[in-house]
């Protein structure tokens, strides 16, 4: 067998050992992480659907009003509330990942700092920089892609939950005086009274969960890589002198 | 076989520098057993580190069987710790999370060993401390001797040339302080090893063959900072 795979079932063996030890931290991270992802998808799946349901509700709007200036205008009201929805939903989505990157990077550094010493005792052992650096980003991609698939799960429970108890949409449509329906006329149509269901769901694109799923997993792989760049810099004296 | 000459550490920090070694030149022999001895503050630690390639000289050059420490870089300086030196440390620096075995193992990573050959020579670097039956416990399972024991074989299980020792007794009781320094005696015959040991205390450094003492960064044998090869045993 290679080298390169016993090094992998020792470095396997020694992540093993840290997750079972010190699983409340890796679970913090991973929680953390899977927050942001969830909401990342779960909030672009809402913003879909909203512009979804504005398309339609605006359809209605355009077969209703009697006159396309008036159609034009009702229907840059809705766009308009409809857009501000769908930037809140974007912003929220942002900083929710923002925030658990930023949560996973503080975790992640901070379990480094506490360690420093284990680094230096590696070191001692004859461990290469390039040795502690790969231990410390695999410890950290183990609890990254944990944290992100299970963010994905999330995610598309939320949207279906969104989709469930989102409600259903009624725009009601009055008829214009001197405006008589066509014989064929549905409700909603010209000069014709009714009301047009607007159903709201929340589908979930491929798109956004590989975006988030990217994000998650380079967000946890540039936090390991700040921790290990940490954690590999020191002096193996140096390391071996820290308290704790 | 370790030559010292003129080795020279200095930290600095801001604008204060605090000269740790001022100038240590000192021969040791292949298999000695040298105990440094000295007040604290006085260079014994950074001394050891040095030997063991921990850290680089400000000045000065380390050959150990020939090849200057204080040239190499930080990846050959791995390598020649991972070949040849065994550290043994003060407060055991086990990892908390690993179990006994685990431990031991984790030395003999950089060396590129296939899986069962690790196994048989953890198994034989417990067995060489007495703790064969303590393999898969923890650090925090184990007595203070049992994990200094268990540091002991970690230090051995590559089969260095030299071993180093940083008050290797230091966080241990009397009688525990006794089993160790026969264990690490009983080895250092046996292995054939080359065994630095910076102690205070007076009773385990009686037992090595030649005791030197740190003064004011200058490594002194006899009261003198004579490199003192013919000292040698």
């Amino acid at each position: 067998m290679s080298r390169g795979t016993e090094d992998r079932t020792l470095r396997l063996t020694y992540l093993r050992h840290e997750l079972r030890h010190r699983w409340w931290q890796a679970l913090a991270t991973a929680a953390g992480l899977a927050v942001g992802v969830a909401l990342v998808i779960t909030v672009s799946a809402a913003a879909s659907g909203t512009r979804a349901a504005q398309a339609q509700a605006l359809d209605s709007l355009g077969h209703a009003a009697s006159s396309s200036a008036a159609a034009s205008e009702i229907g840059g009201a809705v766009a308009t509330a409809s857009g501000l929805a769908a930037d809140l939903g974007t912003w929220v989505a942002v900083a929710a990942l923002t925030a658990s990157f930023a949560f996973a990077a503080l975790l992640t550094l901070a379990s480094v700092t506490r360690r420093v010493r284990e680094f230096g005792t590696l070191k001692a052992l004859g461990w290469s920089v390039r040795m502690v650096t790969v231990q410390v980003l695999t410890e950290t991609a183990a609890v990254g892609i944990a944290g992100t698939l299970a963010g994905v799960a999330f995610g598309y429970a939320g949207a279906t939950l969104v989709s469930a108890l989102g409600p259903t949409l009624t725009v009601n449509v009055t008829a214009l005086p001197g405006v008589s329906p066509s014989p064929s006329a549905v409700p909603g149509a010209p000069g014709h009274d009714g009301a047009v269901p607007v159903h709201f769901s929340a589908p979930v694109s491929a798109g956004i969960v590989a975006l988030a799923v990217t994000l998650g997993i380079l967000g946890t792989l540039l936090a390991g890589a700040l921790g290990a760049w940490r954690a590999a810099r020191l002096s193996p004296a140096t390391a071996l002198s820290q308290i704790g | 076989m370790y030559t010292l000459t003129g080795v020279t550490r200095i930290y600095r920090k801001g604008r204060e520098t605090v000269t740790a070694l001022a100038g240590v030149d000192a021969v040791i022999a292949d298999r000695e057993w040298l105990a440094i001895q000295g007040p604290t503050g006085h260079g014994k630690t950074t001394l050891l580190q040095l030997l063991g390639g921990l850290d680089r000289p400000t000045a000065g050059t380390i050959l150990l069987d020939g090849k200057n420490l204080a040239a190499m870089n930080e990846a050959e300086l791995a390598r020649v710790r991972a070949a040849s030196i065994g550290f043994i440390f003060q407060t055991f620096n086990l990892i908390a999370t690993l179990p006994a075995a685990v431990n031991v193992e984790l030395a003999l990573a950089p060396l590129g060993l296939d899986a069962a050959e690790r196994h048989a020579r953890v198994a034989q670097a417990l067995d060489a401390v007495g703790l064969t039956n303590r393999a898969r416990h923890l650090p925090a399972e184990l007595s203070g001797g049992q994990q200094q024991r268990v540091a002991i074989a970690r230090a051995l299980v590559k089969e260095p040339t030299v071993l180093l020792a940083d008050e290797p007794t230091g966080n241990l009781d009397e009688t525990t302080r006794d089993d160790i320094i026969g264990l690490l005696e009983k080895l250092w015959r046996d292995r054939r090893l080359t065994l630095v040991i910076v102690t205070h205390d007076s009773t385990v450094a009686a037992r090595a063959q030649r005791t030197g003492q740190m003064r004011d960064g200058r490594l002194l044998f006899n009261g003198t900072a004579a490199a003192a090869s013919d000292e040698q045993p």
